[in-house]
């Protein structure tokens, strides 16, 4: 199999097999417009990635990389979250900065499953909980005044309890 | 005792108190339904007594009988069989759905208020699709007071009586909801029973808890350990258990008066301990939540005036603490804490995961949370149905401003009961309907004829439009549809449109694919529809027009036009008789049909069907009662259609059982189904 070699914001170099790297849509194109030819030793500069990021994003891409390509629609798709895998479960169990990165990373690499996932798990972390609870969750301030928070809990109060 | 014929009603001493020389009494109200309200769907026809809603009111009429009887409540569907046809409704917003899907609903009015103790459903067929009961209140609020999974139970009669959650409030209506994708067969239920006290009554030891949990404690109500499905052999002794809890209820029960809430003025007070008292209502927790008042919401309250007066030590001390703790990490200035790293588009994408609860809870955050969470890409598809129970006209007010882009909406068995006015609809179409594509109203009662107007002015691209059980709607109302182009699926089961605005209708809007006339009235010319069908609308795909009484062979033979169709319902259509080569020539058009069926059709005859034959689509045939269909026929299309999943040879006379069962070993993929008919003498 083919490799290719992508350096990471903070300088490393990472080889991988060229079917895995492109399940990132902007490297897929990145190639294909640059004529890239699969036996140049170039290296495809990543700047907005760190290592460590990238380190997650191949490992990811390396487990996936027999997935059937996600379905084209976007909208009407089935926006569940309860159906995120235990291998995407376990590999997603980090810090919240790490989370956010690798949302970002897949946003700019353009990896529709990662990001799905990554999304996913974001919101499983707001589901069911309280806006005090959401507050804490994700280290926001409240910066309503009272009359507003009073105008904004008549405005979303109602689907609350059964 | 007093004992009427359908309400049961016992004084019951509370306790050895007595208060202006009376002792304190509870009156015992034991009652089976008696009128329904509303529902949303039945297998029997507005026309008929056979499998119709109404014939779950009053006493048991079968139990314990078991088997499939037309006294019986019996609703159009079981199993997957309909999210697998052709006609399947995909959900809208699908992350709006908890766990399960109420798939349909029934609403029981009783004689007299009480205080729900216990609700006993009369399980007569297939049970086990009852997911939820609710009771609502003299307002017209609902409260849930039991919800559980739809389940696999034996096919035995049973008299099932869940747990309640603690009712603080008098109801008598009662709604039950279903899912029935665990059932085998049709479901039927006898009757409701409801029992229920005129005073709230409560255990002393048991908080928060009801009548029947204190049975439980005391060991009056007996479950067996094989009984996990109240399964209730001993029907006889079903609520015995009560009776002997009347007899020591003075032992272990106060009368809950609210003495706290009586004796303070009114007042911020009482309102603030009014909406625990709708939630908490034993006295104990009245007194805790009137200290928790005290002791957290007051203080609250004298903060909050402190914050609105302008204080300029306090901006000073806050503006002091916040320089102090920005060294930490980058984020923790930040208003939106970890979530500043992201920028709003993703954030965006986050959030198109969320389920509506979830997304007003968000609005609460914080100024960027509510912005974000209001944002109109997060509302172009609205599912408002699981929110029937608290949908209201502020509700639909208040997400009006969010959805400008919005394309599809479904608000079905939302706003009944005066929850919302035709007039709040019409202000959000006006706001929010522009662009709508699909639109859902499934039994909305306040769907009127200035509705359909705005509708048909509003909405010109409107693809799909769904007014099942719409009373609301007149001919007239209805005709205004033939303003729009562009419908594909129109569906309007138990509606009251007529025979040229339907025709109207369908001669504008050519692309028409699916097409639902179940249930209709007999003023409905079916065979002048189906003729305008087969003339403008070459894409049909799917067509029920079960209990149509008025399609004849003519329609038929004319829908055979439609080459395209998949799905044909012409269940108990009696006036198809004998149908002559009308079905022969619609099979033989028409082979990409997934699903047929043909129930009660009794003329059908082996040569009917011979054109299946060569459906390879088929999957699911429904031939109930076809007295003259051989096996030949039958073992035919076994053998040659190869996608078949379910065939309904109930009532088949000419097929015995004795093949039916040799088929299923054979044919172990396809579901035959045969129903039956047990009395209690023959299960002994």
């Amino acid at each position: 199999m083919p490799n290719i070699k992508l350096q990471s914001s903070d300088g490393e170099v990472f080889e991988v097999d060229v079917d895995i790297a492109k399940c990132s849509v902007t490297i897929k194109t990145m190639l294909e417009d640059l004529g890239m030819d699969e036996d140049e030793e170039e290296v495809v500069p990543l700047p907005n990635v760190n290592s460590a990021i990238l380190r997650k994003v191949i490992q990811w891409a390396t487990y996936h990389k027999d997935d059937p390509p996600p379905p084209e629609d976007d909208e009407n798709k089935d926006k569940r979250t309860d159906d995120i895998s235990s291998w995407d479960a376990d590999f997603l169990k980090v810090d919240q900065g790490t989370l956010y990165e690798l949302i970002l990373a897949a946003n700019y690499l353009d990896i529709k499953g990662l990001l799905e996932v990554t999304c996913k798990t974001v919101a499983n972390m707001i589901k069911g909980k309280t806006p005090e609870e959401v507050r804490k969750t994700f280290n926001i301030k409240n910066d309503f005044s009272p009359s507003e928070e009073e105008q904004v809990r008549k405005e979303n109060e109602w689907c609350e309890e059964k | 005792m007093i004992s009427h014929d359908e309400i049961k009603v016992e004084v019951v001493p509370v306790n050895g108190e007595r208060i202006e020389g009376k002792e304190e009494t509870v009156v015992f109200v034991e009652q089976f339904v008696k009128d329904v309200c509303d529902f949303s769907s039945q297998y029997g026809s507005n026309i008929s007594i056979s499998y119709t809603a109404y014939n779950i009111a009053g006493n048991p009429s079968k139990f314990p009988d078991y088997g499939d009887f037309p006294q019986a409540f019996v609703m159009r569907t079981y199993g997957q069989w309909w999210d697998k046809a052709p006609s399947r409704l995909i959900d809208y917003m699908p992350q709006n759905n908890v766990n399960v899907v109420s798939q349909d609903y029934i609403d029981l009015e009783y004689y007299q208020e009480v205080y729900p103790i216990r609700v006993s459903i009369y399980e007569t067929y297939n049970p086990g699709s009852v997911i939820g009961i609710w009771a609502q209140n003299s307002e017209g609020k609902w409260y849930q007071l039991w919800n559980g999974f739809p389940q696999v139970v034996p096919h035995k009669p049973r008299i099932f009586s869940p747990h309640l959650k603690l009712c603080n409030f008098k109801t008598k209506m009662i709604r039950l909801e279903f899912n029935h994708s665990l059932l085998d067969y049709y479901t039927e239920l006898d009757a409701v029973l409801l029992i229920g006290t005129s005073e709230l009554i409560v255990p002393n030891n048991l908080r928060n808890q009801n009548l029947n949990d204190l049975s439980k404690e005391l060991g009056y109500l007996k479950q067996s350990n094989d009984d996990i499905y109240n399964l209730t052999p001993d029907y006889l002794k079903a609520n015995q258990d009560l009776t002997i809890l009347k007899k020591t209820l003075s032992k272990h029960c106060t009368l809950f008066k609210s003495k706290v809430i009586d004796n303070i003025s009114k007042g911020k007070l009482v309102s603030k301990l009014g909406q625990h008292y709708q939630s908490v209502p034993p006295i104990e927790e009245a007194f805790k939540s009137l200290q928790q008042f005290l002791q957290e919401d007051f203080p609250k309250l004298i903060r909050d005036i402190h914050h609105s007066i302008p204080s300029t030590i306090n901006e000073q001390n806050n503006s002091l603490q916040e320089s102090f703790s920005v060294s930490s990490t980058d984020f923790e200035n930040q208003p939106c804490g970890s979530f500043s790293a992201l920028p709003d588009e993703t954030v965006l994408k986050i959030l198109k995961n969320l389920d509506l609860r979830s997304l007003c809870c968000l609005c609460r955050v914080n100024k960027h949370f509510n912005n974000i969470a209001r944002d109109a890409l997060l509302y172009t598809s609205l599912n408002l149905k699981p929110y029937w129970y608290c949908l209201n006209t502020s509700a639909l007010n208040s997400l009006a401003p969010r959805c400008h882009y919005l394309q599809q909406l479904d608000l079905s068995w939302c706003g009944n009961y005066n929850m919302i006015k035709y007039q709040d609809f019409i202000y959000f179409l006006h706001t929010s309907g522009t662009v709508l594509t699909h639109l859902r109203l499934n039994c909305c009662q306040f769907v009127n004829d200035a509705i359909i107007l705005e509708i048909s002015k509003i909405c010109k691209n409107l693809k799909e439009l769904c007014l099942c059980n719409c009373m609301g709607v007149t001919n007239e109302g209805f005709s205004k549809l033939e303003n729009l182009r562009f419908l594909e699926r129109l569906e309007l089961y138990r509606t009251t449109i007529e025979t040229s605005t339907l025709c109207s209708i369908l001669r504008k809007n050519t692309q028409m694919r699916h097409l639902n006339l179940a249930g209709m009235h007999d003023r409905l010319n079916i065979d002048e529809v189906a003729i305008e069908l087969g003339n403008s609308c070459p894409y049909l795909e799917s067509v029920d027009f079960w209990k149509a009484q008025t399609l004849t062979p003519h329609g038929v033979r004319a829908l055979s036009h439609c080459t395209k169709l998949r799905e044909v319902d012409f269940g108990w259509c009696g006036g198809m008789g004998a149908p002559g080569d009308s079905l022969r020539a619609l099979l033989f058009s028409c082979r990409y049909l997934e699903k047929v069926f043909l129930a009660a059709l009794r003329g059908l005859t082996d040569r009917d069907l011979e054109p299946l034959l060569l459906c390879q689509r088929l999957q699911q045939l429904d031939l109930l009662g076809a007295r003259s269909l051989t096996p030949d026929i039958c073992y035919g299309i076994l053998l040659f259609c190869p996608k078949l999943e379910m065939i309904d040879l109930s009532f088949c006379e000419g097929i015995n059982d004795f093949i039916v069962q040799e088929w299923r070993q054979q044919y172990p993929h396809v579901s035959i189904k045969r129903s039956f008919q047990v009395t209690n003498s023959d299960m002994v």
